[in-house]
């Protein structure tokens, strides 16, 4: 349908793993344990592993998608719905990514004014970090890959200082194992999906790999890995914390760090902030990416200036954001049409696919046979 | 293109977050311990101690500077030392928070968690119960020689938990504790002697956020061999031979617990069994070491001492309603219907309680 | 209006005739020209006395034109023993031979046809011991400024005719010849013909120094890295080209460029491939530990002391304020001042003789440091991080490479100064993806960790046995991948077989 993407534009398939994991892991990891815990008690690390589970069948079901299209989101868009409606729900979707991306920016500009600076103006951060942001993704996909990929790599550094709150393991917290109900665990799979959002942008940025029918299995190595340090953060948490007491603390990672003694370091949260720089960087960079990459296929238009108002409504918005209440209600929101947009929508799209497909296929033999 | 924008994000940096409110080293008063009193008026006073280091001073000379506030909460009260400190106040580097008696007996649940929702309080500042109401004569105590109150307390506590006397606590395991509905947290207890020097007299228990009761510092002992596992402590025990008093001393000590829950009958029962090893460090009886068993009788003896003690401590948690033990969360980690008023109320005054010891001696010093 | 002039000269106008390259020649004191009578015909004889070797004039030239029986100036031409020598019309032609040392010989009629003989001076120095990149083990020989010793320096070292050399005249004023040296059929077909198609289309009017190419050749000249090697030693060249890189020298310059390069190779030095590879392994782990504290220890220092005291440990907690309760700077003044002052010691030791340079530095180490921490200007803890971060820098192996190591460290303290541990992790990130963005010679610079390239990461960070490295770099793309058979090379053997 398309012209495909230069060779010189393409990125390796196993990049797939650092991209789907990368994009995954963010400013949601720092907090996901209170409000998953509210609901599934001890038992939360069972919701994290089923959240894990379906993100692996949602994955599977864009495979499907993807491979059928062979294209992106805007071109199974155009596939199943035509042109014009197709359009307007691919603008909706770069919509959600432009906010997804300010969410993030936003709680983690929150995480510094908290943890670090009170008196650091929102609009300062902001506008710095769309200079920033504008210098990553004009550097185009292989450059937003390459931060990407760094942001795995690096911050892996900071996983084993997890492990070292460990020396206050309560292990029997957890038992007896499966207290809850499944309602209550598949309302706490559900709270942690704002934490594995990000994979849906696999959706656009698929033609950009090299031998793109391959990089399934890195797609799912990187959810894995995803899934796994999640449980085992979520473990770590609830051996650390009391339940009472995990539902007091807001960035339970965080304050995970903050026990950790090193002989040359006294405290060590400032540091993991600090870090996490690297860690949420990739996300808006991917989102932004994938945002004005979106609106590029959609208006025809230049992928410069889509970006360039990505960053403006990305800024503004998280400007106009001033209060704790307001940005997790934002995050909420967001967290809420993620969850709808990656594992509601995208079933219901492979089932209108098929349907499709179908038709055509009907259609076809029909002309073909009159 | 590059480097420009590079730059001129730096810039942009500078101008647009150059009036951050900087926190440098020698310009705050960093509170190295903290005191917490019940003030008649107003109902919290604060004793800080921090280290200044005097202007004229020729050589680089520390002192000690103290503050006092009082104020009706914790951050209010931050906010009238202040007022009387030379250099803003900031507690980032405090090490220990403490509270008189009278102070505890109402309830810290307040104060702490206003330390502990502050970020730049770390997570593992020590706690201490002073005894008395007047926990900030502690941290005026002179101690000479330039040594620091701010200093000297911490370590002093720190110390003693290292070497497994006292069982270790702070501030996250006193919260973990309390905000845990089958454990309650204790903490260590400070004494002052005649002589005003302080000392560690033993833990102090509590029932939720209020201050209980207290151990001296061989319950304390017990209490933190049925608590954890201990390492390379040394503790000195009575033993009897023959009707013979005597005193060993143990070091080496290292020990395991394990604790078992049987519910089989109409009341749960609790076993806890130690097991114990050490080695002879001194010893002021007459018998020969070099008899097998002699040793064998030591150990019978010691073993006999504390589960005895044991068993006495549990009774004695449950009839004042207190589990710095545990137990709930043992109990809870083996039913699918917990719930914490029927322990609070009927299962654990109605829970008997056992304890096991196996003591080994290794061996009984280098000489014979 | 030097352009125009210049297009004029160069050019030249078609009606130039010879009579008006020698006229131009006359206005120079130092052209020297007379007669030469043989019986049939008078020849004149000119050149430029500081050019050309008048020993080799006399010896090898004035004696063969008198003895020679030639009646026209080709016969003439052929009796002399010269190895450069030509007949030409061009006046252009002239021009150029002629401000390189060549002696222009003519009927006196000066018919079209003019002959030119080869005597330059050959006033180079000889080979001599590398002073800027030295090594303890290894050849010792650098290269100096006479391009052809320098080509005949790499020559030696790869004895092969597929080692070519292409040559360029480039700067408009110095008409300086460069050459680009490669291996066919090893090197990469593309990066060969980046580097000339670069080289050619240069637009300076004078090449100064090889260097100076290497940076209007850079992809991206806005960036302080380098991105394209600069060394003094041949054996370092050949053992680029035989990997497959390209690299080019200038006549006048004492050093050769090559490329295309990766940030981490510009952290290796000749000498890990001379040590055994645990050695060279563990040194270069050191130097990019060097780099990574140079780069970021004083603006951690600062950062930690602005804001983020709370990381300190308790036991230095003392010692740090007691170092720090009477300096009336806040930290980043204090570490501005002491990198300063090491940047100013390193510049004049830089400019000053060798053993001037080296009291500059003892002075200014022992006596500024102690002085500064005495006068309560400095704390002490600042003066052994800034002196070992400087320390620090001096490790990198590639000049350009320590500079700009250095110099980024501003920006970090100026950020560190600001925001803290967020602005030092905010300006490593915008260094990141600075390094993601840059190309050397169109390949990535960030290879092997961005492009991730597991292959090469074995000569990268690490220095693996030789019998490891059986494939050349892979960011190169060599035509031939293979240094040798890696199967022949690792069967093995039975015991006592």
């Amino acid at each position: 349908m398309e012209q495909p993407i230069k060779e010189k534009y393409l990125v390796s398939g196993f990049l797939t793993l650092f991209l789907i994991n990368g994009m995954q892991v963010g400013v949601g990891v720092l907090s996901f344990q209170r409000s998953v815990v509210k609901t599934a008690g001890y038992d939360a690390w069972i919701s994290v592993l089923v959240a894990g589970m379906v993100v692996h069948l949602i994955i599977a079901c864009m495979y499907i998608l993807l491979k059928r299209a062979n294209g992106d989101w805007v071109s199974i868009h155009q596939q199943i719905f035509g042109k014009w409606i197709g359009n307007a729900l691919s603008f909706i979707i770069c919509i959600y990514f432009i906010l997804l991306a300010t969410t993030v920016l936003r709680a983690y500009i929150e995480i510094v004014q908290v943890w670090m600076f009170p008196d650091l103006p929102t609009w300062s951060m902001a506008i710095v970090a769309a200079i920033f942001f504008y210098y990553v993704v004009a550097g185009g996909f292989r450059t937003v890959v390459g931060i990407t990929f760094l942001g795995v790599i690096i911050p892996v550094a900071l996983v084993p200082i997890l492990l070292l709150p460990l020396e206050f393991a309560n292990f029997i917290n957890m038992l007896p194992i499966w207290k809850h109900s499944l309602a209550e665990l598949a309302i706490g799979a559900k709270e942690t999906t704002l934490s594995f959002l990000g994979f849906e942008l696999l959706l656009l940025y698929y033609p950009f790999l090299k031998k793109k029918e391959l990089t399934q299995k890195w797609a799912h190595i990187g959810a894995l890995l995803t899934t796994l340090s999640y449980t085992i953060l979520m473990i770590v948490s609830l051996a650390f914390y009391s339940e009472e007491q995990l539902n007091r603390t807001i960035w339970a990672t965080l304050t995970l760090y903050k026990v950790v003694q090193l002989p040359f370091l006294e405290r060590f949260e400032y540091i993991g902030i600090s870090m996490w720089m690297f860690l949420i960087a990739p996300n808006i960079a991917l989102a932004l990416w994938g945002a004005s990459r979106c609106a590029k296929r959609i208006f025809q238009m230049s992928q410069r200036i889509a970006l360039l108002v990505s960053l403006g409504i990305m800024a503004l918005v998280s400007i106009f954001l001033p209060t704790r209440q307001e940005v997790s209600l934002f995050s909420d929101w967001i967290g809420e049409i993620g969850f709808y947009i990656a594992f509601v929508y995208v079933p219901i799209l492979v089932l209108l696919q098929t349907i499709v497909l179908k038709l055509r296929r009907g259609k076809r033999e029909q002309t073909t046979s009159m | 293109m590059n480097r420009r924008l590079a730059c001129s994000i730096i810039l942009m940096l500078l101008f647009l977050t150059g009036c951050l409110e900087t926190r440098i080293v020698d310009e705050v008063s960093m509170i190295r311990a903290a005191a917490f009193d019940f003030d008649q008026e107003r109902g919290l006073k604060i004793t800080v101690s921090f280290p200044t280091f005097p202007e004229e001073a020729q050589q680089e000379e520390l002192k000690q500077g103290i503050i006092q506030a009082t104020g009706e909460t914790t951050k209010g009260t931050r906010i009238e030392l202040n007022k009387k400190s030379q250099k803003p106040i900031r507690f980032g580097q405090t090490r220990l928070l403490m509270f008189s008696q009278e102070l505890a007996e109402q309830g810290i649940e307040r104060t702490v968690n206003a330390m502990y929702r502050d970020p730049s309080v770390g997570n593992r500042i020590l706690l201490a119960i002073a005894e008395g109401n007047d926990a900030g004569s502690y941290i005026e105590t002179d101690l000479g020689d330039g040594e620091l109150a701010g200093v000297h307390l911490p370590e002093l506590i720190e110390q003693n938990q290292d070497t497994s006397i006292l069982p270790p606590t702070n501030m996250h395991e006193f919260l973990f504790s309390l905000y845990n509905d089958g454990r309650d947290p204790y903490l260590p207890m400070l004494g002052k002697s005649s002589e005003e020097h302080v000392s560690i007299i033993g833990t102090a228990l509590f029932s939720g956020e209020t201050y209980h009761s207290y151990l001296n510092l061989d319950d304390s002992f017990i209490l933190k061999m049925m608590l954890d596992t201990t390492r390379q402590a040394i503790q000195q025990f009575e033993v009897e031979y023959e009707g013979e008093q005597s005193y060993v001393v143990l070091e080496k000590l290292h020990s395991d617990v394990r604790r078992n829950l049987n519910k089989s009958g109409s009341v749960p029962v609790f076993t806890i069994d130690i097991t114990m090893d050490g080695a002879i460090e001194d010893y002021d009886g007459k018998m020969n070491l070099d008899q097998v068993n002699i040793i064998e009788k030591m150990e019978q003896s010691i073993e006999d001492l504390i589960s005895t003690r044991g068993e006495e401590l549990l009774v004695q948690f449950q009839q004042g309603g207190i589990d710095p033990l545990g137990l709930g969360e043992k109990y809870r980690s083996t039913t699918r219907n917990w719930d914490s008023e029927e322990w609070q109320n009927t299962l654990y005054p109605s829970s008997e309680f056992q304890v096991h010891v196996d003591v080994k001696i290794i061996q009984s010093g280098a000489v014979e | 209006m030097l352009g125009k002039w210049l297009m004029k000269q160069l050019v030249g106008n078609r009606k130039e005739t010879l009579q008006d390259a020698v006229q131009l020649f006359q206005k120079s004191s130092d052209f020297v020209m007379y007669d030469l009578n043989k019986e049939k015909n008078t020849y004149k004889i000119a050149y430029f006395q500081t050019l050309i070797d008048s020993n080799r004039l006399q010896r090898d030239v004035l004696p063969y034109i008198n003895r020679s029986i030639g009646e026209t100036l080709e016969q003439l031409i052929d009796d002399i023993p010269v190895q450069g020598k030509e007949l030409t019309k061009a006046p252009k032609n002239v021009r150029e031979k002629m401000m390189q040392g060549f002696v222009l010989i003519y009927d006196k009629q000066l018919r079209s046809q003019c002959a030119l003989v080869e005597v330059a001076m050959d006033s180079g120095r000889d080979v001599a011991p590398s002073e800027n990149e030295f090594t303890v083990t290894g050849p010792q020989e650098a290269f100096i400024e006479a391009i052809d010793t320098n080509i005949n320096l790499i020559r030696k070292r790869l004895p092969l005719p597929q080692m070519q050399v292409k040559e360029l005249k480039l700067g408009k004023l110095t008409q300086t010849r460069v050459s680009i040296l490669y291996i066919e059929g090893i090197v990469d077909k593309d990066n060969l013909r980046t580097v000339e198609q670069r080289l050619q289309d240069i637009e300076f009017d004078q090449v100064i120094d090889s260097s100076s190419l290497a940076q209007m050749i850079s992809d991206n000249q806005m960036s302080i890295f380098p991105q394209l090697i600069n060394t003094q030693r041949p054996e370092r060249v050949a053992a680029a080209i035989a990997e497959g890189k390209v690299a080019f020298l200038a006549d006048g310059s004492p050093e050769a460029v090559f490329g295309p390069t990766t940030l981490v190779e510009f952290f290796s030095s000749l000498e890990d491939y001379y040590m055994p590879w645990q050695v060279s392994t563990s040194v270069r782990l050191l130097r990019f530990l060097a780099v990574a504290f140079s780069v970021l220890a004083t603006p951690i220092y600062v950062a930690v002391l602005t804001f983020h005291y709370e990381l300190i440990p308790r036991d230095l907690l003392s010692t740090i304020i007691a170092s720090r309760s009477n300096i009336p700077f806040p930290p980043i003044l204090e570490a501005i001042f002491l990198e300063l002052t090491i940047e100013l010691l390193r510049e004049a030791g830089a400019r000053l003789p060798t053993k001037v340079g080296q009291t500059i530095g003892i002075v200014g180490g022992i006596v500024i440091g102690q002085a500064s921490v005495e006068a309560g200007l400095t704390s002490n803890i600042l003066l052994i991080i800034v002196a070992l971060a400087a320390l620090a820098s001096f490790t990198t192996p590639v000049y350009q490479m320590g500079n700009t190591i250095r110099l980024i460290r501003f920006p970090f303290l100026l950020a560190a100064a600001f925001l803290g541990g967020v602005g030092v992790a905010f300006c490593s990130l915008i260094t990141m993806v600075h390094l993601l963005n840059l190309k050397s010679l169109g390949r990535p610079y960030f290879e092997p960790i961005f492009p991730p390239r597991i292959k090469d990461w074995k000569d990268a960070f690490v220095r693996l046995p030789f019998n490891w490295m059986s494939s050349r770099p892979v960011y190169l793309r060599p035509r031939d991948k293979g240094r040798f058979n890696f199967n022949r090379a690792s069967k093995k053997h039975d015991i006592d077989e």
